[in-house]
């Protein structure tokens, strides 16, 4: 279990994370999200005790990380790269060693997992001669080779095709349900809701929702209402009880206010317009960021 | 705490290391490569020394003189050269003989042989210096000797009288009677061993700052540092590079001691003097000395440092003091025991260059070598706890371009 409570972290003038906390179990996939520049990278780093943070502290199974604790953590950095002149093979041990795995297991374990992400073919050859995508599934493999306790992918989607992308998040989903603690960081909120169990919204080095993901959208999102309709858009601006998320001339997203359900839209626009479709929708991590942000931007400005 | 550390993580980074510089064609070539260049520095002024004072014995010069007397004077007194001579009644028929390729180059006597103050040697080339200068000396003994015996007195005589020794400058140390153990030779040992400690302290110490470099680059540096200490991974480069230089050494100092014990004597090569087995020694000594400083500077610039053209900047003033040494060879040379020569060869960033030097020209008293290298060894200690210090904190930044006055403030974080 990893715990990380209050870090601050800044560089010279610049607060690069002033107060995260959050505690991610084994068992599910914990979502650390925010859009670039949030302090995503720092908060990792600082839990891979490569930061010290300023104050707060980083808990594993409850007692500060150590450096014998790098042993039990697999990284995918969002900065990654390999050594260019070794080969798949000699890369993916030296990196296991490093980990202290023995080499016998590593070795066992690096054959699987190339053949699994078909590169068994790719072995024995050079880092140099892979292309991007190779290369980022050998990176993936590298985090997991001497079979981590704890795993953290820092973006572990970008550059992938849609295939390798399908068989990172069924490989992320898996180490999950092996009862591996799984953290990955994402700015992308579709991601997120696919594959994580909770989540820690943070932004500007501040965190801004938390929780399990279904709490934090029951929580924080209201109903919406999608219409896609022919006629008149100017009947849902002067609609009681709805908002106007987004319009467009066939097209629009309300809000509904508390006490109004997705009836009292039908029945307003009952013979106005012609309804082509009506959907009510649990609304999106994206809607929730962007929302919660928002308005923090805005009482940020305020005070 | 710059020098804590896991030693099974130290040794597999050092052992990388090792297999990712040992196992490059350029280390092959080098190592390969290396004992022909410093036997070609080593041997080959010997062998051309040889070669140069003496022409090849069927080396062909006329003399154009109608006076058949005055050539058998010139075939006598050269008799005993390589150079074969041949008469010419005239100045033609010596050139048409060049041109012929039947001689070398052709001595032109004048009818006023004994007033005249120039002769021309006409050669095919103009540069025969060996050739001429022979010519020189037998023109000048032969011209002598018809004004003493002008002057009614005995050329024989007249030689013994003004009889004058050579002078041959001859090492303390080398105790007999100095065959050989010419200051010539010295210098020739002594430039060698300093291009080779410049060469290599220069090419492992870059080797080890771009290698800090790429993990930066190629973006290794996070996936590293989340296994390994930064002290780990900085002190895994510079062993396991050092390794690798220590096996091109050992190679380098087998062939030399082949050459040496083996292929001198068999061949009656004149190896110089300097080249023995104690200056070899002292070269190795001071070369690990001078590679663990150099290393600890290039890596700590390596890791201020964003990309390769930055680096070469930032590498300036250290190199700086890398060539000082050089461009001091013959002054130290000269005078060893000079203030400017003692203060170098004390100062860390210079004395592997200079303390070697020093041995080899005016072997210093025992405790001079020992301070120097104790000092070394302060040095190298107080250079890598700053350079793990500047290490851990640069290898993580990016962006902006680093300069020596940010890395040294990196030292107090």
């Amino acid at each position: 279990m990893v715990e990380v409570r209050n870090i601050r972290k800044t560089f010279g003038e610049t607060v690069a994370v002033e107060s995260v906390s959050f505690r991610a179990s084994p068992g599910g996939v914990f979502g650390l999200i925010g859009p670039n520049g949030a302090g995503k990278s720092t908060t990792i780093r600082m839990i891979m005790n490569i930061f010290r943070p300023d104050s707060g502290e980083v808990l594993f199974d409850g007692h500060p990380i150590t450096e014998h604790d790098k042993n039990r953590i697999g990284y995918l950095p969002e900065e990654r790269g390999l050594y260019k002149t070794v080969t798949v093979n000699e890369m993916l041990m030296y990196l296991a060693r490093l980990k202290g795995a023995s080499a016998a297991v590593a070795q066992k374990r690096i054959d699987e997992w190339l053949e699994r992400f078909g590169l068994a073919a790719w072995q024995h050859r050079k880092i140099d001669e892979l292309s991007k995508g190779m290369s980022q599934k050998v990176q993936f493999i590298a985090s997991i080779a001497h079979d981590p306790e704890i795993v953290f992918f820092d973006e572990p989607f970008s550059g992938l095709d849609p295939v390798s992308s399908d068989l990172m998040r069924d490989t992320i989903l898996e180490l999950g349900r092996t009862n591996r603690t799984v953290l990955i960081s994402t700015h992308i909120m579709e991601h997120a809701e696919k594959i994580c169990s909770d989540i820690v919204l943070i932004d500007r080095g501040r965190e801004i929702v938390s929780g399990p993901l279904k709490s934090v959208k029951e929580e924080y999102g209201h109903r919406s209402v999608i219409v896609e309709f022919d006629g008149d858009r100017s009947i849902f601006d002067a609609m009681a009880g709805v908002r106007v998320i987004a319009g467009y001339p066939r097209y629009v997203e309300l809000r509904l206010d508390e006490g109004f359900s997705p009836d009292t839209v039908l029945a307003s626009v009952a013979g106005r317009i012609s309804v082509q479709r009506l959907e009510v929708t649990t609304p999106t991590l994206h809607r929730i960021f962007v929302e919660q942000v928002g308005r923090d931007a805005v009482s940020h400005e305020l005070s | 705490m710059p020098y804590r550390m896991n030693y099974r993580k130290l040794f597999t980074i050092i052992l990388q290391e090792f297999r990712m510089t040992a196992a490059t064609k350029s280390f092959l070539v080098m190592t390969i490569l290396g004992p022909f260049l410093i036997g070609a520095i080593a041997i080959l002024p010997g062998v051309l020394a040889q070669r140069q004072s003496r022409p090849s014995d069927d080396t062909r010069v006329g003399i154009a003189t109608e006076s058949t007397d005055t050539f058998s004077q010139f075939e006598a007194f050269l008799a005993d050269s390589p150079l074969n001579t041949v008469r010419f009644a005239s100045e033609e028929q010596g050139r048409s003989a060049i041109a012929d390729g039947e001689i070398q180059g052709v001595l032109i006597i004048p009818e006023n042989f004994a007033d005249t103050s120039v002769l021309r040697y006409v050669s095919r080339t103009g540069t025969d210096m060996q050739v001429s200068s022979m010519l020189q000396a037998a023109a000048g003994t032969i011209i002598t000797n018809a004004r003493i015996a002008d002057a009614g007195l005995d050329p024989q005589q007249i030689a013994e009288l003004t009889r004058t020794p050579a002078v041959r400058s001859v090492r303390l140390e080398s105790g007999d009677d100095g065959s050989g153990a010419d200051g010539f030779a010295i210098l020739l040992t002594a430039l060698t061993f300093v291009m080779l400690i410049y060469m290599t302290v220069l090419l492992y110490g870059q080797m080890i700052g771009r290698s800090v470099l790429t993990e930066k680059i190629v973006n290794t540096k996070e996936i590293m540092l989340s296994s390994v200490r930064p002290s780990e991974l900085l002190f895994g480069k510079i062993f396991g590079k050092g390794a690798a230089s220590l096996v091109q050494y050992g190679v380098w100092i087998g062939i030399a001691a082949l050459i040496i014990t083996v292929i001198g004597p068999r061949f009656d090569i004149a190896l110089p003097t300097g080249l023995t087995a104690g200056n070899l020694g002292f070269l190795l000594i001071f070369f690990l000395l001078g590679f663990f400083l150099y290393s600890t500077a290039f890596a700590a610039i390596g890791s201020g440092a964003q990309d390769e053209q930055q680096f070469g900047q930032l590498s300036i003033p250290v190199i700086v003091f890398l060539i000082i040494p050089l461009v001091l060879v013959s002054p130290i040379v000269m005078n060893p025991e000079g203030a400017l020569v003692l203060g170098l060869s004390h100062f860390p960033l210079t004395s592997p260059i200079v303390m070697l030097l020093r041995i080899l020209v005016d072997r210093p008293v025992w405790w001079e070598i020992l301070l120097s290298i104790a000092l070394l060894l302060g040095a190298i200690a107080l250079a890598g706890a700053g350079a793990a210090r500047i290490f851990s904190v640069g290898i993580l930044k990016g962006g902006k371009a680093g300069s020596w006055k940010e890395m040294i403030s990196w030292l107090r974080q």
